[in-house]
């Protein structure tokens, strides 16, 4: 009943290897029309003949998983075949040919999807996974394979025992009103997870910037050797330099990856004031764009240099003496883009600014996250109102189920008796 | 000769009488089959009714036309409504009741009734054919044949009562065990067990010095439990309270291993909401002293019992650390505590009508299904009764839904769950506790009894009384406005948004006096206080029952989905082996249910839906 899939899972294009996956009910038996001899023993690589027709097709290594300890909870084999375009056009003609058992061809993310559906993987684990495939930086690999084994879920579960508790304390003081246990205490609590959920907002914050990565602008006075910079950080020959002060007109930019984050340098044209129209029109473009950037490398040859840029210092600028090949008489560190000296200590001062992420617990990384996060600490903002104003407790429990039902649907679930169970460890019921 | 009944009830506890009372109504003829007549109806552990939970259960059984409000009314002597400090949804009333009134009580209805007999019988064995019920057979060897037969067989279901070491084969002191229709049962395949539950000494009230001990009154404003009762009828009396102290807790401790429960001796589960002394001693060390209600077991009657103190421990342990509490120092002991074991059925073997899945026709109710108390009881046979008389008519059963009632939560816990120890209503088992108040189980539920016709045409009248004025109230509470400038200059202080406020809105404001209303809309108070605090109820919640109504309808596009009869979780892969038998055993019919299986994750769940979506595609 349910479907056998099968896609190339690595990238298309010529290689060395190539992957082909085929998961599902029916992956055993295809991989039994097209191999002679023993079936591979389950989690051995196996080296066998393609075959079909009377022809071989390749030679290659075979995988078999059992559905019980396959990733996606099916049948899943695995062909090792040669990265030829030719071999992986004809086996994929074969597994799509009438007579042969019945596969198609897997949509986007379907594998995933069939773990899912299986119970391998939670919701915030596929997230974690889907973060982990498309990560291209160091720390995005980190938090992505981080939430993919589950930290992000031992939070969510931590922050569900709490908020459990005191749902428990409004509980045992409805249903147990009789019996003399302690009056309600949830204050600490509530304040308790207010600050957990807080930290994982704020690394939010943190986790937006690195995802979409950080610009940094180099400017500066004309021919001052930002252009020169650019083409040293991105260790090519970006952008034109000559000696004429104005030649750069556009914004031209340079990727980097430093300490795991993408950091964009945009090369710009020098700020001076001039009669030429078009580098008057690259100027004023030039100025309200590096007002939005994270941070710029402020280039000089002089210390007045500064003062006649007429832009404003911030935080997290850096000014550094440009040309130090040629010596420096400011106050200010210096680089050279033509020898390369003192970029190190440009990144260095970059690396200052850059967002940490630390990996001690699990990473919010996606919007429907936070947003059940947002609206978690949204109740408890109210439960926490409501305890001041003297709100009636069942009221105040209803709205904690709400709470605990949004943790739900961030992943997991909740019984009554888990709450009942917290009550009878807590306190001496039984008059 | 033949003898033939539509229905026969096993057993004259608070199920049996019920589920008797519930099937006679329903115009079924009904045999009663008890040892005792004359116990029918008694109250074997404490003497009250109502609580937490319970209370509201009692409220809905009288909605339903049952008889334990009834009786509760008629016998209460001490009405207390609980939570009354909070909310109407969490208040729950209670009572205690004078126990031989309360059994007579019970005894008048059934005796009132039409076609109820009662045959003074022991029930020692059931004739089933072809997975059908066919009747029973009785200790005198007359067999009696039937179309449906309800077995509410209490803890007498193999019963074993324990004191110390002495142990004997009861159901309740001075009593039978039912050996031979246990021994019957346990042929039957269905998931047998045992549980255990206890009972304190009861004492002389004349040997109590209670000028030592704090007194409880009751009410002054009496709640009752039936909605066609006003006011109780008998003399309201005090509570005493007192406590346990050090020297309780050395006695208890010192002798622990002479306990049932701590030797070995019993090793079935009790529940852990109403422990024996000893398991509080052990499980709360830190705590120096225990509560004890000193309740007195009738108007004419000198007999108190000391809630808050079961046990198993030996009769001469028993003197002791009861002497050993403030106030009983020269106690009398009348009777002593003992502990009881017993069979019950696992209740997942039931469907939502209380009829056995494997066995057509017989249906179970009260502690047989694991479940502890008389309320709870009572819920069930009227539940087993009412389907025992619409599976005798070929009718469909009545289901109660979790959001309809407390009795729709205990049903669907029972039979989706199952039990692993005796289960009690708490309010925190139902997701829609603001909209399940005892306050409003008449306007949940008596229409349904009347389309049931089980009930009678004075309750209906009154009913149909009350819910015109309630309609009347809110429409014209609803159709008075106020700017708040307005509300301002009476002391009403709202957030100035520009928007009117009905006097119904005004309502749900606790900080809105009494002054205030009238200032605002005399005529009010012209209302019948229980039809105010109806609408009062109604106004208070609305926000959070409209709320939840709404998130209710979000889920119902997954949870309403069916599970065809024949679906096969085994061939499920990626479901672990655990629920898929727990699934299996308990074939839910819809999502909803499934979900709600031990165990069960929203990625399983996904699973079986889209799995049934795919079976939908393919049909």
């Amino acid at each position: 009943m349910k479907d056998t899939i099968f896609a190339l899972s690595t990238a298309p294009g010529v290689s060395a290897l190539a992957v082909l996956r085929i998961s599902g009910p029916n992956a055993f038996s295809a991989l039994e029309k097209i191999i002679k001899g023993d079936f591979p023993a389950p989690r051995v690589a196996t080296l066998k003949k393609i075959v079909w027709g009377g022809d071989v097709i390749d030679e290659c290594i075979v995988l078999c998983f059992n559905s019980s300890s396959s990733f996606t909870g099916e049948q899943v084999v695995e062909l090792q075949i040669h990265g030829s375009q030719a071999v992986i056009k004809k086996i994929c003609a074969i597994f799509l040919e009438k007579d042969f058992v019945n596969l198609r061809p897997a949509e986007e993310g379907e594998f995933t999807r069939q773990a899912f559906y299986n119970g391998k993987l939670n919701l915030t684990q596929v997230e974690g996974l889907a973060e982990l495939l498309s990560a291209e930086t160091e720390t995005q690999r980190k938090w992505s394979i981080d939430t993919y084994s589950g930290t992000l879920s031992k939070d969510i579960n931590k922050w569900r025992d709490i908020l459990t508790e005191i749902l428990s304390d409004f509980e045992a003081n409805i249903d147990f009103s009789d019996e003399d246990i302690e009056p309600i205490n949830v204050s600490g609590k509530i304040d308790e997870l207010m600050v957990l959920m807080k930290e994982k907002e704020d690394m939010y914050k943190r986790v937006r910037v690195i995802k979409n990565g950080i610009e940094i602008a180099i400017i500066g006075p004309p021919n001052v050797g930002k252009s020169t910079l650019l083409n040293r950080l991105g260790n090519r020959k970006l952008a034109l330099t000559s000696e004429i002060a104005g030649t750069t007109r556009d914004i031209i930019e340079a990727k980097l990856e430093i300490k795991g984050i993408h950091v964009t340098f945009l090369d710009t044209a020098g700020l001076r004031e001039t009669n030429d129209i078009l580098e008057s029109e690259g100027i004023a473009l030039v100025k309200e764009r590096i007002n939005k950037v994270f941070s710029r490398v402020i280039l000089i040859n002089e210390e007045k240099d500064i003062d006649e840029l007429g832009v404003a210092i911030k935080e997290k600028d850096m000014v550094f003496k440009s040309k130090v090949d040629k010596g420096n008489h400011t106050k200010y560190k210096g680089l050279s883009g033509k020898t390369g000296r003192g970029v190190s200590e440009l990144i260095n001062e970059i690396e200052k600014f850059l967002p940490n992420i630390n990996r001690v617990s699990g990473i919010i990384t996606d919007e429907r996250q936070i947003k059940k996060v947002k609206e978690t600490k949204g109740v408890l903002k109210i439960l926490k109102k409501g305890l001041e104003k003297g709100e009636e407790i069942e009221i105040l429990a209803e709205e904690c189920r709400r709470g605990v039902r949004f943790l739900d649907e961030l992943e997991g679930k909740i019984d009554t008796e888990l709450v009942l169970g917290n009550i009878f460890r807590k306190f001496c019921i039984g008059k | 000769m033949k003898h033939f009944y539509e229905i026969i009830i096993v057993g004259g506890g608070h199920a049996g009488s019920e589920a008797a009372y519930a099937a006679a109504r329903g115009g079924s003829k009904v045999a009663l089959v008890t040892k005792k007549k004359d116990h029918i109806g008694v109250m074997s552990c404490n003497p009250a009714i109502g609580g937490l939970g319970k209370g509201h259960l009692v409220r809905e059984i009288d909605a339903l036309g049952g008889l334990m409000g009834i009786a509760a009314d008629k016998s209460g002597i001490q009405f207390r409504l609980l939570n009354k400090s909070k909310g109407p949804a969490v208040q729950g009333p209670r009572t205690q009741s004078d126990r031989l009134i309360y059994m007579q009580e019970v005894q008048n209805v059934l005796n009132r009734q039409k076609g109820i007999d009662i045959i003074e019988a022991e029930a020692t064995d059931i004739i089933i054919k072809k997975g059908k019920i066919e009747g029973i057979e009785l200790d005198n060897h007359i067999k009696i044949e039937a179309l449906s037969v309800v077995l509410t067989t209490g803890t007498f279901l193999n019963g074993v009562i324990r004191v110390g070491k002495e142990s004997l084969q009861a159901g309740r002191i001075d009593d039978f065990s039912c050996l031979k229709l246990a021994r019957k049962i346990r042929g039957f395949g269905l998931d047998v067990g045992r549980l255990k539950t206890g009972t304190p000494a009861r004492l002389s009230g004349n040997s109590i010095d209670w000028d030592k001990v704090e007194m409880q009154e009751a009410d002054e404003n009496p709640s009752l439990f039936s909605f066609m009762h006003k006011k109780p009828f008998q003399r309201q009396v005090s509570c005493g309270i007192t406590y346990t102290n050090e020297e309780t807790h050395d006695v208890i401790r010192k002798n622990l291993r002479k306990s049932a429960v701590f030797d070995g001796t019993i090793t079935s589960n009790g529940p852990r909401y109403c422990p024996s002394i000893e398991d509080k001693i052990v499980r709360f060390a830190e705590k120096d002293k225990h509560q004890v209600f000193l309740e007195p077991e009738g108007l004419n009657d000198d007999t108190v019992y000391p809630n808050g103190i079961s046990t198993s421990l030996p009769k001469d342990i028993q003197d002791t650390y009861i002497r050993s509490i403030k106030g009983l120092e020269r106690v009398k002991i009348l009777k002593y505590g003992y502990a009881v074991e017993y069979d019950f059925i696992n209740p997942k073997c039931l469907k939502s009508s209380l009829e056995l899945k494997n066995i057509s026709g017989l249906f179970l109710a009260g502690q047989i299904n694991g479940t502890t108390g008389y309320e709870e009881a009572a819920a069930q046979g009227l539940v087993a009764g009412i389907n025992a008389s619409m599976y005798c008519k070929n009718e469909h059963p009545l289901v109660l839904d979790r959001s309809e009632a407390y009795i729709g939560v205990l049903v669907d816990d029972l039979v989706t769950k199952g039990v692993i120890e005796p289960y009690r209503m708490f309010t925190s088992r139902a997701e829609f506790r603001l909209s399940l108040r005892s306050d409003n189980a008449d306007r949940r539920l008596t229409k349904k009894a009347w389309d049931l016709k089980i009930i009678s045409n004075e309750r209906k009248k009154a009913f149909d009384r009350k819910t015109k004025l309630i309609q009347e109230l809110i429409f014209t509470a609803k159709n008075k406005s106020y700017h708040t400038g307005g509300l301002a200059k009476l002391g009403i202080n709202l957030k100035k948004d520009g928007k009117k406020r009905s006097f119904f809105d005004l309502l749900s404001f606790s900080e809105i006096n009494k002054l205030q209303l009238t200032t605002l809309w005399p005529e009010y108070f012209d209302y019948d206080r229980e039809i105010r605090q109806n609408v009062e109820s109604d106004s208070k919640y609305s926000f959070y029952i409209e709320r939840q109504a709404y998130e209710v309808q979000k889920m119902k596009t997954n949870i309403g989905i069916k599970i065809p009869q024949s679906f096969d979780y085994s061939k499920i892969e990626g479901l672990s082996s655990e629920i898929k038998t727990k699934l299996k055993d308990l074939s839910p019919q819809h999502i909803d249910q499934a979900s709600r299986v031990d165990g069960m994750t929203p990625s399983a769940l996904m699973l079986i839906i889209s799995k049934i979506k795919l079976l939908k595609t393919i049909a």
